[in-house]
């Protein structure tokens, strides 16, 4: 395990990994533990929603709250994405960034390797981060399925999960690419940090204004959509665009790192 | 394109790096020879991290070619890396690896680690290689940057300040590394401050400052880069017209019976002429590495 950049990448961060990951899971069964007791008032809150509530959280169902409904208000709505977003930009803007504050970065391109195998590499590391936390989500629900009464379609779970984690590394790859062609850590936490929330000011604002509903598409949050995706199913074609964004700025990463100078 | 051409290991030619409008290397020229310990000196910001740099391509050359055994430093950044052992000045490491778990992961990386030659020199240089780096002084973290260095025996060894926090002992198991390696053909370009170090160890010296190679010097066996200056006190005030006349006398200041001057090379004849006015009190001021080789070079 010790030969790859992408482990050492997952092996150094092990504690901020767990802490996520216990955190995710515990979210998990808090909400699946609480689904029983609280359904009631959510289908009273859901009768009463203001218009903001709705631009803020997405569409809400006005049929009887399932697990599923449950879930996309209270998790897969925003608490989710939002704390996916945070771990993303952070990891994004560390990847390569904390090796060049460091200086380890010299040990690496001393070695005869590319820059793009490190920038490979670390995406690949960023990638599994983030899968593990996203992981420990799911891993939580089906836990909390088994001991509350909370029948969810682990399937349909499973894949809101899957649009959160590449929802992730979107952001990630994003906040990566700035860094990479920079070389600016602060700055790529910045750009990462407010393209998260100009994404998330873009979806509102389209969903309360109708003549601009068609800025929905330039959110980020729109295309993740964990909330339709726990009652429909996988949107292949919002993954695949999220999926395509993601190889863009993996692109934009490996221009940027092979073209610039390091260690100055 | 990615084998070894020629057997020079480092050709620069006309090589020049600027950041903005600073320049930090001016159009250096210079040539390592197989099996050379070649020395690099200057003050700090003289361009020798730059250089080193930009050897390994961390850098790019804004103007100029740097050659690895006739392979392009930037084209071929990756193929002559297989060549290369390199230690940074103030190296950074990983804290939370042990030594053997750094040089796996570089082993990994594709370096051609000879285990035995790293066992043999942690013993040498008397380190623990299963303690973590974070626990480690300066001094052990610097053996633990030589060894990452040397542990594939590389045909070009490129050291930043090498023996930055070594003591005495360690420094002396430090130079035979280097000679060893000299006697397998390999060459080392070593950057340092240290002008003991360089006459004790290397068969050539560069001299950068401004970002402008100064001169090359080959460094005899009878070489001796030697500057010092001197602070004499008279019993009265003495003539300086007298001290002028030696050759070797130079920058003479006079502060009533107290003369300043700078005695280059050779200082028989100034001891001397010192002798006949009976100084009652000599000191030696602190001669920077900067003006040693400026006086050297500045005519």
């Amino acid at each position: 395990m010790l030969n790859y950049i992408f482990s050492i990448h997952i092996i150094s961060r092990w504690k901020n990994i767990l802490i996520w990951s216990v955190s995710m899971f515990t979210l998990a069964l808090v909400f699946t533990g609480l689904y029983d007791s609280f359904k009631g008032e959510i289908t009273d809150m859901i009768g009463n929603a203001p218009k903001l509530m709705e631009a803020m959280i997405g569409p809400i169902s006005e049929d009887a709250v399932t697990p599923e409904i449950w879930l996309g208000i209270e998790l897969y709505g925003l608490l989710f994405p939002i704390l996916l977003a945070v771990i993303a930009v952070s990891a994004g803007a560390s990847a390569i960034g904390t090796e060049e504050e460091s200086g380890t970065i010299e040990l690496i391109l001393a070695s005869p390797i590319s820059r793009g195998r490190v920038v490979l590499e670390k995406s690949l590391g960023i990638m599994i981060q983030l899968g593990i936390v996203s992981g420990f989500l799911w891993v939580g629900i089906a836990t909390g399925s088994l001991l509350f009464p909370f029948d969810v379609s682990l399937t349909n779970v499973f894949s809101a999960t899957a649009m959160g984690w590449i929802f992730g590394t979107t952001v990630a790859y994003i906040t990566m690419s700035i860094q990479s062609l920079k070389g600016r850590k602060g700055l790529a936490l910045g750009v990462g940090s407010g393209f998260v929330g100009l994404s998330y000011v873009m979806m509102v604002i389209s969903g309360l204004l109708n003549g601009l509903n068609s800025l929905k598409y330039t959110s980020l949050f729109n295309y993740y959509d964990g909330r339709s995706v726990l009652i429909n199913g996988l949107n292949e074609t919002s993954f695949a665009v999220m999926l395509g964004l993601s190889g863009l700025f993996l692109v934009v990463s490996l221009y940027g790192f092979y073209n610039r100078d390091v260690g100055i | 394109m990615n084998s070894i051409t020629t057997d020079i290991p480092v050709e620069i030619t006309g090589f020049s790096k600027n950041y903005g409008t600073k320049i930090a290397v001016d159009r250096l020229d210079l040539k390592v020879e197989k099996g050379e310990v070649f020395g690099f000196l200057g003050p700090n910001g003289a361009g020798k991290s730059t250089t080193i740099r930009s050897i390994l391509n961390f850098l790019t050359p804004s103007d100029g070619k740097i050659s690895i055994f006739g392979l392009d430093s930037v084209k071929s950044s990756v193929a002559i890396k297989n060549h290369i052992g390199y230690l940074a000045g103030d190296i950074s490491l990983y804290d939370s690896m042990s030594g053997y778990q750094l040089f796996k992961y570089l082993t990994g990386l594709g370096k051609s680690t000879n285990w035995d030659y790293v066992n043999d020199l942690s013993h040498r240089l008397q380190i623990s290689l299963q303690a973590k780096i974070g626990t480690l002084s300066k001094g052990n973290k610097q053996k633990i940057g030589l060894i990452q260095a040397f542990m594939h025996q590389p045909k070009l060894l490129i050291l930043d300040e090498p023996t930055s926090g070594l003591d005495p002992l360690m420094k002396q198991i430090f130079y035979e590394m280097v000679l060893e390696m000299k006697h397998l053909g390999n060459s080392v370009f070593v950057s340092s401050h240290d002008l003991n170090e360089v006459q004790h160890i290397c068969d050539k010296a560069a001299f950068i400052k401004s970002g402008r190679l100064i001169a090359t010097e080959s460094i005899r066996e009878d070489f001796e880069f030697s500057l010092r200056r001197y602070i004499v006190t008279f019993p009265t005030s003495p003539d300086i017209g007298e001290f002028e006349k030696i050759d070797s006398v130079s920058e003479i200041t006079q502060n009533e019976n107290k003369l300043t001057m700078t005695v280059k090379g050779d200082i028989s004849e100034f001891v001397r002429k010192l002798s006949k006015h009976d100084p009652i009190d000599l000191s030696e001021e602190e001669t920077s590495l900067e003006d040693i080789f400026m006086k050297y070079y500045e005519d």
